[in-house]
């Protein structure tokens, strides 16, 4: 039994190129082209298909709200987003709305025809050049140090200057809120700063939120 | 140099002060003047008369008494020396001489004193009638005052005891010896005390009244200067419908109708320096967003149309390869360049304007940014956001405006700054949106860099891109301590 795919994408000379590129394959079968959500979504309401070849920049109706509203109603369909987004966000909100899988127009022909073969046997499918991205995303930012000594060794007053300084203040602001001089400020900023082994204010805004100091206002 | 500090010092002081100080001054002058030349000029009369009473009372003494010196009638004279005394209460002795000087007669109304020239003889003098002269009483109180004035038949001499002046007059006796009458000034002491007494009291009414007048009329210069004054004031605190009140048309007051015509006119001015302003704003933002839609739609046409055509090309040369006319590696080679121009495509996009910004919001397209300048330009950015999904997205405008200025920040870091570390930190409260763009490089005067507006058109342009959000700007940087942009926006109110 053949594989029914309906291609949607708004660019139809890039659709005619893909229909032709896959019929080549005998067990597939194009049963649908439609150049917006819209019309994909009324598609699926008159016939049944396996799998969608689904664009996600388009004038009407984008990529991802397109596959939220299939697969709210048609939880089973097999959605393939194919695009030129390489980014992690995209990659990551697709596949959370529940994508099958993710291929970038420029890979190799083959590689979609491997795709769409994946997730007609039920797997998932990421484009290997972009599947890196979902690692790193996943393994995220390290968190922040915690093996110097943390909160404790901080004095009541860094603490305070800490806290100010994770949540945006300045440095003069800071000296102006707690009737100290600008330089004195500096100083603890440095001193806080060596303590707990912080090169940046990111780092600093993290330890502040790692530490609970942010929670209080 | 002391006497213009010292000129200084004076013109400083108040102007009330000035004006009861010279009150004062001249009342006092003219006071002083006054009282001594009356005094001076009611001496010189009230002594005259008094020289000619006391002369006269001597040349009646000394007719009276020619007879009873030749006769030596000593009973007879000191019962005219007692007549005299009794008769004129001023005076205070009285000295009769005869041919050679002897006293034949005297009588003080003071006991113990005698004038200078008698004390030489006093020993006769005094054996003459007191039997046992104590030493204590012939001491003299009575000292020349040094003023003797001759008339040609009599002398006058002048005396100062504690009791006042005493005036002699002393006359011949036509046939041989000398009257000698002294008296004293206690009438007309008393009479001038009293004339300086009523001066003095008419001067300090005097004072008074001219003390109010001068107050009265430093009040009347100095209220309308000091309600000048504090029109002025509220005129730099931009209260343009301030007026100055008219008290009077003198200068004062014309200075006052002057105040309000600038004041008028100030405000007509700042008026048009307002409208052109709401132009100039207008006109900004118009630019930028302008500007940001045709970006936008650059990036779109670049990343949509042209990358998907690209795309088609791609297709169609793999549809190609099947086909197989040509020798594999041909095909590989078209696909891999048309892979890089679709790259290049998708890159010129994103940095026209990321598509992610306006998928995903804020938070994500900086911290692609920061990514990928980092990985760029090998300076360690780190990237910190506070930004509770929970918060419905930022107007889009915002978002474009704090992904701009961060641009600009992140891109001045990569060019001025030589830093080891940069971060750039994001914070979103529900009340305000934080964006802090830090590094530890060399660090400039941020003053004297906005002071060269040609040399800082990237930090104006953010600080205008800024102020058009109603956000606020603040950079805090010294040279050789790293420099920190944070940008701050309220995000109350219609946006
Ligand atoms: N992070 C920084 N560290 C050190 N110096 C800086 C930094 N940011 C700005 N400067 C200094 O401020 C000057 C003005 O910066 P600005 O962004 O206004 O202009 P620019 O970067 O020279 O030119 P452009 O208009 O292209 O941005 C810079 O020339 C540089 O000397
Ligand atoms: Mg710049």
């Amino acid at each position: 039994m053949a594989i029914r795919i309906v291609i949607t994408d708004d660019h139809a000379v890039f659709r005619s190129g893909l229909r032709a590129l896959l019929e080549r394959e005998d067990d597939f079968e194009i049963v649908g082209e439609t150049g917006s959500g819209v019309d994909t979504i009324k598609l699926a309401e008159e016939m049944e298909f396996d799998i969608l070849l689904l664009d996600i920049s388009m004038p009407d109706l984008s990529g991802a709200r397109v596959a939220e509203a299939l697969l709210e109603k048609y939880p089973a369909l097999a959605i393939i987003i194919l695009t030129m987004h390489e980014h992690e966000h995209y990659l990551r909100e697709l596949l959370q709305i529940g994508a099958r899988g993710y291929v970038l127009k420029k890979s190799t022909g083959t590689e979609l025809v491997q795709a769409i073969r994946s997730v007609f046997r039920g797997d998932m499918y990421v484009d290997p050049s972009i599947a890196g991205l979902l690692v790193s995303s996943y393994v995220g930012k390290p968190a922040s140090k915690q093996e110097s000594g943390g909160l404790q060794c901080l004095t009541p007053r860094e603490k305070e200057i800490c806290r100010l300084l994770a949540l945006g203040f300045t440095n003069s602001e800071a000296a102006e809120k707690l009737f100290i001089s600008l330089r004195t400020v500096e100083a603890h900023r440095g001193n806080i700063m060596a303590k707990l082994d912080l090169k940046t204010r990111a780092e600093l805004v993290r330890f502040a939120i790692d530490n609970g100091l942010l929670r209080s206002d | 140099m002391i006497v213009t500090r010292i000129w200084e010092r004076i013109l400083s002081v108040p102007i009330y002060v000035k004006i009861l100080g010279i009150g004062i001054l001249v009342t006092f002058l003219f006071g002083a003047v006054s009282y001594y030349g009356i005094r001076a000029s009611m001496y010189r009369t009230h002594y005259g008369i008094h020289a000619e009473t006391v002369l006269s009372i001597a040349r009646s003494l000394s007719s009276r008494v020619g007879k009873l010196i030749e006769t030596g009638d000593a009973a007879a004279i000191t019962e005219e020396i007692a007549l005299v005394i009794r008769t004129f209460p001023d005076v205070r002795y009285v000295i009769i001489q005869g041919k050679d000087e002897q006293v034949l007669g005297h009588e003080f109304t003071f006991p113990t004193n005698i004038p200078a020239d008698l004390m030489l003889k006093q020993d006769a003098l005094c054996a003459s009638c007191h039997t046992n002269p104590e030493a204590g009483e012939l001491r003299s109180d009575l000292y020349a005052v040094p003023s003797e004035i001759v008339v040609p038949d009599a002398r006058f001499q002048l005396w100062s005891r504690p009791g006042g002046l005493i005036l002699e007059v002393a006359t011949p006796v036509p046939s041989g010896g000398t009257v000698r009458v002294g008296a004293g000034d206690t009438i007309i002491q008393r009479e001038i005390t009293a004339v300086s007494q009523s001066l003095l009291f008419s001067l300090g009414v005097c004072l008074v009244i001219g003390q109010t007048l001068a107050f009265g009329l430093a009040y009347a210069i100095v209220r309308p200067i000091q309600n000048l004054l504090q029109a002025t004031n509220r005129l730099r605190t931009a209260d343009f419908d301030t007026r100055a009140r008219v008290y009077s048309d003198d200068e004062i007051g014309r200075l006052a109708q002057a105040f309000n015509l600038l004041a008028g006119e100030l405000r007509t001015y700042r008026r048009e320096v307002e409208e052109k302003e709401k132009v100039r704003v207008s006109l900004i933002e118009r630019i930028v967003r302008v500007q940001e839609e045709e970006r936008k739609s650059v990036a779109r046409e670049l990343h949509d149309q042209l990358g998907q055509s690209l795309s088609s090309v791609l297709l169609s040369v793999q549809g190609l390869r099947r086909d197989g006319v040509l020798p594999e590696d041909r095909y590989s080679r078209v696909e891999d360049e048309v892979r890089g121009l679709i790259d290049q495509v998708r890159r010129l996009a994103w940095d026209i304007r990321p598509s992610v910004l306006d998928d995903y919001g804020l938070d994500s397209a900086l911290q692609r940014f920061v990514e990928d300048v980092s990985k760029r330009i090998g300076i360690p950015f780190d990237y910190q956001s506070v930004y509770p999904v929970e918060l419905e997205r930022l107007p889009n405008h915002i978002e474009v405006t704090l992904y701009r200025v961060a641009q600009e920040a992140i891109m001045n870091i990569v060019r001025h700054a030589e830093a080891h570390r940069a971060s750039v930190v994001l914070f979103r409260h529900s009340h305000e949106i934080i964006l802090i763009v830090e590094d530890d490089g060399r660090g400039f005067e941020a003053g004297l860099v906005f002071r060269d507006k040609d040399a800082a058109l990237g930090l104006l342009g953010m600080k205008e891109r800024v102020e058009l959000i109603r956000g606020e700007l603040t950079i805090e940087s010294e040279v050789g301590k790293g420099s920190a942009v944070r940008i701050k926006i309220p995000l109350t109110g219609e946006l």
